[in-house]
């Protein structure tokens, strides 16, 4: 009931109420462009839907405690891979999407490889793994931008209905099959239990290591596929994947600030799409075309760092009451 | 003041020899009868009077009152959530006490709260965490906080400060190198180097002869110093405090352990629910006696008696080796209690782990009723179970739930696509009523339990898993009086369903009257074993130390 009756309270879900602010504040300010379905229905197509796939990409792996940087990487790989196999080879996009995601993996083994069998820091080790891919990605591009198929470019275009692309679908199916593996079956149980007590999780039978592999595999494959969507939607390109990478960690990190204070699906989802409402919004309220630039980074940048330090500051703030917590309880038994 | 007066200046000359003299044997404060009407009181170190410390909605201290008078080591005795603690962080400073609290320190009335600096230094906590920095050596530990003796240009006069040190260690018996890194030392070695470190304030005192020695007439008060530390390091660390009580230093002694309470303190103050249940010297008092103040109720039967044994072998090692053991062989039958005792570094504390898996065996094999173990998995799959002795890295995983903590070993119950929610948490009611777990809430942070209830929570994880094999490390440290109590009825409850328990812990007298039989080891091997009428506590140190 405790929990209930906190579910939303503005801490849980200050996310929520930054978008309602925001929203009211843009119908008072750019009413005719702000109150229209256009805006929305591109924040959703294009600001948000490839972002939100890798955030949540990401969220995997940051559960079991292993941070994942080489998904720009990544990205940046697939999308010249799927182009490439296509324009060079002339190959049908099916088994060129097939072949790109199976790098990807490779990718995700290499950086378990890494994390896992040589026990690097997972930080340091996809740092340099990343450099690495996107090198590879260059190499494979000659540095141009790869042209794709029009063909291909529907698997991101195609309308669903109220001309909502296919990406934002894709995004919904795999978030909630994420939700659902993460929160609802033993294998989230055993990752959740990996990221917040390592040696209790083995000594309990966890196989920590294989949950390690698999977080980072399951990262790599839907960053792979965020590449495809990304090359699908302009062309293939070895310096896409570099703008992904900020956006994800801060959807991912304020989102683990919400709903249920762990790193979780639909907060870093819900956290894509406020950031990237407000950001669309001050692009159409602001003339200045320098400031429109700099809005992208600037808002992720400060998501990134509040959400951190929010929960820096949560977590003091659970310490520091556990002790007081403990007495009162101790005082209620014996009362 | 009127102390200090009279130490520089004893009327009787029989006191001269011994200017840090105040226990009343010398008989200089009988003498000077004209402090007051309440001679007990000056004489007192520290004199605690109507001292209470309210929290939002609860009161954690309610009229306490406590003396301690020089010489005197004074255990502090209570269950967990006694109001222990909050005393011991009022007399650190970190708390207020609420207003109306009399305190007399030495003859003089202070604001315990708000402590001057000269009046902190006579009123030292020594925290069970040291504080040490185990890189730095010895003489650069007792500078921090003090700053060295420098000569000209400031440059550190290493000599005279080696010295210093040398003799300050040789007070307490420790012959060791100033230069020497505390990390290098022996467990009690570092116990007495900060005990030491909270000495060396009183060297300073305006009376105290610098140089001269220690002026002692201070309150030490020392928070369950002997956790961490194997018995024979903790005699030589009650040898030092001894010191510090014989020469006129005030010691308050905070532990769980019972025995060592008997065996070094001469008064005692038990707490219960925040007030002063019991204050009178350890004398008058007997172990059942002690153990009924601090509980509140006889407990009958500490110690649940052991099962008779069955006879199917359910653990077997053979030719075990780790880092500190030697090919121990070991064979534990179903429904038996076989304990573990052993000093730190007998291979005792990484005999759990090894049977585990937890750590890679050099040598040997374990077999869980005929399947060899490798590594926590099998073990798990195997049917063991282990609850290892530190709770917060290994036990339990503190930020998840009870019911979470609870069901992890296995989960299959619940589905393997789709956890139920429900049943999962109809389950964990269960257990925690199973173990009688306080607060009876599934859903809290397993860190926010106390640490008796922590540990029956672990508990409950593994018996959920009916193992065929229980291991257990340390099993009850840091729990309190109560909690112990039913974490041995548990243990003797799964063992008389036939699980096979193997206990390694420090504590003898547990070991003693819980199992069927003690294996003594030795420097990694085994010593000998007990069991039957030669399975005492006082046998098994005799046997540990020999």
């Amino acid at each position: 009931m405790k929990i209930a009756r906190s579910k939303f309270s503005p801490g849980n879900i200050s996310i929520v109420y930054l978008y309602l602010i925001g929203f009211a504040v843009f119908w008072i300010w750019i009413p005719e462009l702000w109150i229209s379905w256009i805006t929305h229905k591109s924040v959703l197509n294009i600001d948000m839907s490839t972002k939100a796939i890798v955030a949540v990409g990401l969220v995997v792996p940051l559960l079991t405690n292993t941070f994942d940087l080489s998904i720009a990487g990544v990205i940046s790989l697939s999308s010249v891979m799927v182009s490439w196999l296509q324009t060079e080879y002339g190959w049908n996009m099916w088994p060129a999407m097939l072949v790109t995601l199976l790098v990807a993996l490779v990718c995700g083994a290499a950086n378990a490889l890494l994390v896992v069998g040589i026990r690097i820091n997972s930080f340091i080790a996809t740092l340099a793994s990343g450099a690495v891919i996107t090198a590879i990605a260059e190499y494979t591009s000659g540095g141009v931008q790869i042209q794709v198929p029009n063909s291909f470019k529907e698997i991101s275009k195609s309308q669903m209905f109220w001309g909502i692309q296919a990406k934002v679908g894709y995004l919904v199916v795999i978030a909630f099959v994420l939700w659902y593996v993460l929160e609802h079956t033993p294998i989230g149980r055993y990752m959740h239990a990996t990221g917040d007590g390592p040696e209790a999780a083995r000594l309990a039978g966890v196989q920590t290591k294989r949950y390690v592999v698999l977080s980072l595999m399951i990262c790599s494959l839907i960053a792979g596929f965020g590449g495809i969507v990304s090359a699908a939607q302009t062309a293939g390109n070895a310096t896409s994947g570099a703008p992904y990478l900020l956006p994800a960690f801060a959807a991912a990190f304020l989102g683990s600030t919400q709903f249920l204070g762990r790193f979780n699906v639909w907060g870093t989802v819900a956290s894509v799409f406020v950031l990237a409402s407000l950001v669309a919004g001050l692009q159409r309220a602001i003339e200045n075309p320098g400031i429109r630039r700099i809005l992208d980074d600037l808002f992720f940048g400060v998501a990134l760092i509040l959400a951190v330090g929010l929960s820096k500051l949560l977590e003091r703030y659970r310490e520091r009451n556990a002790f007081k917590l403990r007495a009162l309880e101790v005082n209620r038994l014996n009362n | 003041m009127e102390l200090i007066r009279l130490s520089s200046a004893p009327p009787n000359p029989g006191c001269r020899r011994q200017p840090n003299c105040f226990s009343g044997r010398c008989g200089v404060l009988g003498n000077n009868g004209g402090v007051g009407d309440q001679p007990d009181r000056q004489a007192a170190l520290i004199d605690i009077r109507s001292l209470s410390k309210s929290f939002p909605g609860q009161v954690a201290l309610s009229d306490v009152s406590m003396q301690i008078l020089p010489g005197q080591i004074h255990a502090l005795v209570g269950q967990n959530g006694s109001g222990k603690s909050t005393l011991i962080k009022i007399l650190a400073g970190y708390h207020q006490p609420d207003p109306g609290a009399e305190v007399v320190m030495r003859g003089e009335s202070v604001d315990i709260g708000n402590l001057s600096a000269p009046q902190r230094a006579h009123l030292h906590v020594m925290h069970q965490d040291l504080g040490l920095v185990p890189t730095l050596s010895i003489m650069e530990n007792l500078a921090l906080g003090r700053g060295y003796e420098t000569g000209f240009a400031g440059r550190i006069n290493w000599g005279r400060e080696r010295t210093r040190v040398k003799r300050l260690l040789a007070e307490f018996e420790v012959d060791a190198d100033p230069r020497a890194l505390v990390g290098s030392l022996p467990a009690a070695e570092q116990s007495i180097v900060a005990l030491v470190r909270a000495l060396q304030d009183w060297e300073r005192d305006d009376v105290g002869e610098r140089g001269q020695g220690l002026d002692l007439r201070s309150v030490l008060v020392l928070d369950e110093p002997t956790a961490s530390l194997p018995r024979p390091e903790v005699e030589r660390l009650f040898a030092a405090v001894r010191r510090v009580a014989q020469r006129g230093g005030g010691v308050v002694f905070v532990s769980h352990r019972l025995d060592e309470v008997f065996e070094l303190a001469d008064y005692v103050t038990v707490l219960r629910d925040g007030k002063v249940v019991g204050s009178q010297p350890l004398a008058e008092l007997d172990h059942a006696r002690l153990i009924e103040l601090i509980v509140g109720r006889a407990i009958d039967e500490l110690y649940a008696s052991p099962p008779e044994p069955k006879s199917e072998v359910a653990l077997e090692a053979t030719d075990l080796a780790g880092n500190d053991l030697i090919d121990l062989d070991l064979t534990v039958r179903r429904g038996e209690v076989v304990g573990v005792a052993g000093l730190v570094g007998s291979g005792r504390d990484e005999l759990a782990s090894l049977l585990f898996g937890a750590e890679p065996l050099v040598r040997g094999a374990v077999r869980v009723n005929g399947q060899t173990v490798s590594n926590p998995r099998g073990a798990v799959t195997a049917g063991m179970a282990l609850v290892p002795a530190d709770r917060k890295g290994e036990g339990c995983i503190p930020s998840h739930s009870v019911r979470e903590n609870v069901m992890l070993p296995r989960l299959a119950p619940f589905g393997r696509w789709w956890l139920r929610r429900t049943a999962e948490r109809q389950a964990a009611q269960e257990w925690v009523s199973k173990v009688e777990l306080r607060p009876a809430d599934p859903e809290r942070a397993i860190i926010t339990l106390s640490g008796g209830n922590q540990q029956k929570a672990v508990l409950a994880r593994w018996l959920r898993t009916e193992p065929a094999v229980l291991v257990l490390d340390e099993p009850t440290q840091g729990v309190d009086v109560g909690a112990k109590a039913s974490i041995y009825e548990l243990l003797a409850s799964s063992a008389a369903t036939g699980t096979a328990v193997v206990m390694c812990s420090s504590d003898a007298e547990e070991l003693a009257h819980v199992c069927d039989r003690v294996l003594v080891l030795r420097s990694g091997r085994l010593a000998t074993e007990l069991s039957g009428a030669s399975l005492t506590s006082d046998r098994i140190v005799q046997e540990i130390l020999s």
